[in-house]
C-alpha cells in the first residue's frame, strides 16, 4: 500500500515534469557528421599525411565503399611527392581491395597522378576533397597509430 | 816642286775667285739693300698682342655665351627626347621578355601535358590490358565453371568419363577476344593470352562440350576509372534486379512507445541486413530480411533497458527480425529514383512471429545509397508481451510504433549467391 502510494506520487509529480524523449520521425536517420563548406583549391603542404574516405558521391559512390590515402612532399620546394591508395571496391563477383602508388603533383589546383588521372582538389583544415568525373570524396586526416 | 806647284794654283783659284765676284757685283742691275735701325716710340711699335689676345678671348667669351644661349634649350629638348626614348625602348624590350617568358612557359606546359597525355595513354594501354586479362579470367573461369556443371550432370547420367578437348580453352580465348567494346588492344592483348590459356588442361573429365562466347562478355562494357582506382563496369541502377546490404553503420531502427510517465523510443544500430529487390518494379518479386540484436536497444534509462531485456527475454531470443516478403501498393518514380509502398513480410519479436504491413519510403541519396524508411503500428500483446506496468501506476501504452530508417548498399545484380553485408558508407 504504501509502495502503491509512492508510485502513485511520483508518477504525478513526474508525469508533468520528465519531457518525452521520443525520436523525431524526421531525425531517426543516421546523419554523418557534416562537412566544411569552406572549400579553397589545397595547397601542397596540405596533402601530407594520411586522409581516410568519410563520403563518397556520384556513380563511384556505387562501387567504391572507402578510400584511402597517403601522400607524402619529397619537395619542400616544388608541389610534387609520392602516394599511396587503397579501396574497397564492390560491384564485381565480391568485394575488393585495389591499392596503387605513385607520384603527384599539384598545379593550379588540381591534383595529378603519374598514372595520368587527376582530380581537383580542395582543402578545408584537415578536410579533402577530391574531384573528379565519376564522383567527389571527401576525406579526413587520420593518425597512424 | 810639288810644292810650289800647288802654291801657283792656290794663288790662281783665289784670284779667280776674286775676279769672278767683281763681275758678278758689275753685271747684277737692281740691288738690295739692308739697313738696320732702332726704332723710337710707341706709335712706331703698333698696338699690345697682349690687349690685342685678350680681347680676342673676350670676343670669343661672348660668342660662345650667345652660342650656348641659343643651343642650351635645343640641346635640353634633345636630351629628354633622348631619355624619353630610350625609357620607351627600355619599356619595350621588358614587355618583350616578359612575352618570350610566357611563351616559353606556355610552350613548356604544352610540352608537360604532351608528357601526361603520352603517359596517360601508357597507363590506360596497360589498365586496358589488365582488365582484359581479368575478362579473360572471368570468362575462363565461367566457362569452366559450366563445364564442370555439364560434366557432372553428363557422369550422373553416363558413367563414361570423357577427356575435355584442348580446343576448349581455346574457345575461351576467343571468347574473351570478343570482349569488342575493349578495342583493338584488346584484341591483342586477347590474342596473348589465348596462348597463355591454352596449353593449361582442366582438370575434370567430363564430355566434350562446346563452350560459346558468353553473350554477356561481348555486350560487357569497359570498366570505369576513378582517382586511378579501376571500378566495375556497371554502374548503380535504379532499374534491374539488385542485391542491397544495410550499412549499419548508417542505420537505425527503434521503437516509439507511451507510458503515464513520459513517451520515450528505444533505439539501436545494431542492424544487418540484406534485400533482393527490383527498385522499379519492387512488386515483382522483393525478398529480404532485417535483423536487430535485441539486447542493443536503448531507451536512455538503466532501469527501463533491463525491463526491457527481461521483457524481451534477449538471452533465448537474441534477434528481433523482419522477413521481407513482398512489396504491394508501390508508387514508383523512375525519374527521381523514388518508390512508396508496402513492404509486406513477418515481424518476429521474442519469438513470436505475426505478418506486418509497413508503410515504406524507398530513395537513392547522391552516396548512390538506398534509404528505406518506415514504420508500423503493433501491439504488444499480439506477439505475447505484457505491457511493462509498475504496481499498475506507471505503466507503457499496449500500442507501440517500430520504425525503420535503414541505409543500404547496393552489391550488383542479384544472383542467386549468397547475400554479403558491410559496413560501407
Amino acid at each position: 500500500m504504501v509502495a502503491s502510494s509512492k508510485c502513485l506520487l511520483l508518477a504525478g509529480l513526474c508525469g508533468g515534469c520528465i519531457a518525452p524523449s521520443v525520436v523525431d520521425s524526421a531525425g531517426r536517420a543516421v546523419e554523418l557528421a557534416p562537412a566544411p563548406t569552406n572549400w579553397a583549391p589545397a595547397r601542397a603542404e596540405q596533402l601530407d599525411g594520411l586522409f581516410e574516405s568519410l563520403s563518397i558521391e556520384g556513380e563511384a559512390a556505387a562501387s567504391l565503399w572507402r578510400v584511402h590515402y597517403h601522400f607524402v612532399r619529397t619537395s619542400t620546394e616544388a608541389p610534387v611527392g609520392t602516394y599511396s591508395g587503397a579501396a574497397l571496391v564492390i560491384g564485381g563477383a565480391s568485394p575488393q581491395f585495389q591499392t596503387l602508388s605513385g607520384e603527384w603533383s599539384l598545379s593550379n589546383g588540381r591534383l595529378e597522378f603519374s598514372d595520368g588521372s587527376g582530380a581537383q582538389v580542395f582543402a578545408s583544415g584537415e578536410w579533402l576533397k577530391l574531384a573528379s568525373d565519376g564522383g567527389v570524396v571527401v576525406f579526413r586526416k587520420a593518425a597512424i597509430q | 816642286m810639288a810644292g810650289n806647284w800647288l802654291s801657283v794654283v792656290g794663288a790662281a783659284a783665289l784670284v779667280a775667285c776674286g775676279a769672278a765676284g767683281v763681275a758678278a757685283l758689275v753685271l747684277v742691275p737692281e740691288r738690295v739693300t739692308l739697313v738696320l735701325a732702332e726704332e723710337s716710340g710707341d706709335a712706331a711699335r703698333g698696338p699690345d698682342p697682349s690687349e690685342v689676345l685678350r680681347a680676342d678671348v673676350a670676343a670669343l667669351r661672348e660668342d660662345l655665351g650667345a652660342l650656348s644661349a641659343a643651343l642650351g634649350p635645343q640641346l635640353q629638348q634633345l636630351h629628354d627626347s633622348l631619355d624619353a626614348a630610350d625609357t620607351q625602348r627600355s619599356d619595350s624590350l621588358r614587355e618583350g621578355a616578359q612575352r618570350l617568358h610566357e611563351s616559353l612557359a606556355a610552350l613548356d606546359g604544352r610540352v608537360a601535358k604532351l608528357e601526361l597525355g603520352v603517359q596517360s595513354a601508357d597507363a590506360e594501354q596497360r589498365r586496358a590490358a589488365v582488365r582484359v586479362e581479368q575478362a579473360l579470367a572471368e570468362l575462363r573461369e565461367q566457362a569452366l565453371a559450366e563445364m564442370r556443371e555439364h560434366a557432372l550432370a553428363e557422369s550422373q547420367r553416363e558413367s563414361e568419363p570423357v577427356e575435355v578437348p584442348s580446343t576448349a580453352s581455346v574457345d575461351v580465348a576467343a571468347a574473351g577476344s570478343e570482349v569488342g567494346a575493349l578495342g583493338a588492344i584488346a584484341l591483342e592483348t586477347g590474342a596473348v593470352a589465348a596462348e597463355t590459356l591454352a596449353p593449361e588442361s582442366v582438370p575434370v573429365k567430363t564430355a566434350p562440350v562446346a563452350v560459346a562466347a558468353p553473350e554477356t562478355a561481348v555486350e560487357t562494357p569497359p570498366k570505369r576509372s576513378f582517382l586511378s582506382f579501376s571500378l566495375p563496369s556497371q554502374k548503380f541502377s535504379f532499374q534491374g534486379r539488385q542485391r542491397l546490404a544495410v550499412v549499419p553503420s548508417l542505420s537505425r531502427v527503434g521503437f516509439d512507445a507511451k507510458s503515464t510517465l513520459h513517451d520515450f523510443s528505444g533505439v539501436t544500430q545494431k542492424v544487418e541486413g540484406e534485400l533482393e529487390v527490383d527498385l522499379a518494379a519492387p512488386q515483382s518479386e522483393c525478398r529480404g530480411a532485417v535483423r536487430v540484436e535485441a539486447k542493443t536497444l536503448d531507451t536512455g534509462m538503466a532501469d527501463r533497458d533491463k525491463g526491457l531485456r527481461e521483457l524481451l527475454e534477449v538471452e533465448k531470443h537474441a534477434q528481433l527480425s523482419f522477413a521481407w516478403t513482398s512489396f504491394r501498393d508501390a508508387r514508383v518514380d523512375l525519374a527521381g529514383e523514388r518508390v512508396t509502398g508496402v513492404a509486406v513480410g513477418k515481424l518476429s519479436i521474442k519469438g513470436v512471429e505475426r505478418e506486418v504491413a509497413m508503410p515504406v519510403r524507398v530513395s537513392v541519396d547522391a552516396s548512390k545509397r538506398v534509404s528505406i524508411d518506415g514504420e508500423l503500428g503493433i501491439k504488444l500483446r499480439d506477439f505475447g508481451l505484457e505491457p511493462p506496468s509498475q504496481l499498475g501506476v506507471i505503466s507503457v501504452g499496449n500500442e507501440v510504433k517500430v520504425w525503420i530508417a535503414l541505409r543500404a548498399r547496393s552489391l550488383g545484380a542479384s544472383s542467386p549467391s549468397k547475400s554479403e553485408g558491410g559496413d560501407g558508407r
